[in-house]
Order: structure tokens, then sequence, then C-alpha cells
């Protein structure tokens, strides 16, 4: 029941001249706007139907790092995702997933 | 904005200013300025949501969950209008926890009206803080939550008190 996701963030991304100058940083957002689209499209919900009960940012993606994101049903109304750079568990939590409004 | 009201009104602290208050730099500065502040709460507006540069923009549109990194800009905002000054050069901070989040909107790059973003401060140390947030597009709320932010370095850790 696992999805998988995986996302790019090359060199010449804009938001890392300025995010921040001299120490380019993926900014969390960024990462967890990727879940959100692929889990709105995936379910075929819009994002009133999604809570975002936690996140934890434990890991910075850098500039050129490929990630992923693997998300599991945990409930009949949650899913637990993992974003992974590399070794690290970067970016941890749980959406509660509402009805189809 | 009531109409005797000028464009200097708007803010008590202008986007100038608050360059020197972030770590952010060029587009990733994403305030447009301060409207109000005191010890617990401050509310910041942002114009450049619809901008097709800008830079947190993907799959064609600006995802509403991007209003957190507005969320978090302006709680460091707040936090270096708070410090005692000299407050000396901007540190990066860092997002490290996101509660209870809610939307009403899928992007924010279709909101034709200025972003209001209002947070409010309930716990700081030195090592971090956590805040209430809204984004608002007049009086509608876009997407609302709790954000925990740091801003040292990592061998200082934010503690929260118990029951937040």
């Amino acid at each position: 029941m696992a999805k998988k996701i995986l996302a790019a963030f090359p060199a010449g991304h804009p938001a890392f001249a300025g995010h921040f100058p001299g120490n380019p940083i993926v900014p969390g957002v960024l990462l967890l706007d990727e879940l959100m689209h692929a889990l709105a499209a995936d379910l075929d919900r819009g994002y009133a139907a999604f809570t975002v009960e936690s996140v934890k940012f434990l890991y910075s993606a850098r500039p050129g790092d490929v990630v992923y994101w693997v998300y599991t049903p945990v409930r009949a109304d949650a899913v637990r995702f993992v974003l992974t750079v590399g070794d690290h568990d970067a970016v941890v939590g749980v959406i509660v997933v509402g009805p189809k409004t | 904005m009531s109409e005797s009201e000028t464009e200097s009104d708007r803010f008590v602290v202008r986007i100038e200013a608050i360059r020197g208050l972030l770590p952010h730099t060029g587009t990733m500065c994403l305030l447009a300025g301060v409207r109000r502040f005191d010890q617990a709460t401050i509310d910041c507006l942002a114009t450049n949501h619809r901008d097709p540069d800008h830079p947190l923009r993907a799959h064609d549109r600006l995802g509403a969950v991007c209003g957190v990194e507005y969320a978090a800009q302006a709680t460091a905002i707040h936090g270096a209008l708070l410090a005692p000054a000299p407050a000396g050069p901007p540190r990066a901070g860092a997002l490290v926890g996101l509660r209870q989040v809610r939307f009403e909107a899928d992007r924010l790059d279709d909101v034709q009206e200025d972003l209001l973003v209002a947070c409010h401060c309930l716990a700081r140390d030195e090592g971090g803080a956590m805040y209430d947030f809204r984004v608002l597009a007049t009086d509608r709320v876009l997407l609302s939550g709790r954000v925990t932010v740091t801003f040292a370095p990592s061998s200082i850790r934010f503690t929260p008190p118990e029951g937040l």
C-alpha cells in the first residue's frame, strides 16, 4: 500500500540564491509541497480535505539532491510519510485525510 | 485600507528594513512589510504571491503550503524586532516542526488580495520559538497552523513548554 514519490532540486532552482546566500538549502515547504501535490492527485482531494497533523524537519536537502517520499496509510483517515535524502530520514509526519468536498 | 491611508502608512517596518533582519535575500524575502507588532504578535503583508517568477512555484502554481514559509519569515522578523539592539547579522533559521496545519485553498497565486500573515507567539527561548499562524486574504483564512522554528546553532535546542 506504500506509495513512493521522487523529486529533484537542481542547483539552478530559483529558491537557492536567497535561501540562503552561500548556504543553499531546499526550503522545507517545497518538500512538503511535493507531497501535498501528489497526495491531492492520488486521493482526488482538495487541500481543504487535508490536516497536516504533525511534521518534523530533521535534515536538510541541498542542491542536486534527489529526494523521495514514501507514504503509508496508518489509519482509515491518515497517512504517515517519510522523506529520505541519501541515507537520512529528513522529514517525517502524519496527514489526516478527510472526505472529498 | 481606508481611502485616507497612504502607501507609507501601511507598514511600521518596510521591506528595506526587513532585508536587514532576515538571512534570506532577493526574491526569497517574501514579505512586503510589517503592519503591526507587539510582544506577542506580528502581522505582515505580502504582495508577491501572484508573481510568475516566484521562487517557490512548482507544478505551475504556488502551492498553499508555501504560506508556511511566509509565516516562518514573519516569526524571524518578530524575533529580530524584539531582540535587544544591536542584534548582529541575521542567523540562518530553520523550520523544525508543524502541527495542525489546515487549508481553505489549494494555491496562493490566484488570490487577488494581498496576503495578511498573522502570527501569535506561544513560546520563545534562546534556541527557537513556537507560533500559531494564519495566512488570510482580507477576512478569509487560507491556511493556519502551528510552526516551530529554530534560529540558533544546533548546540542549542528549542524546548517547548509542557502542554504545547
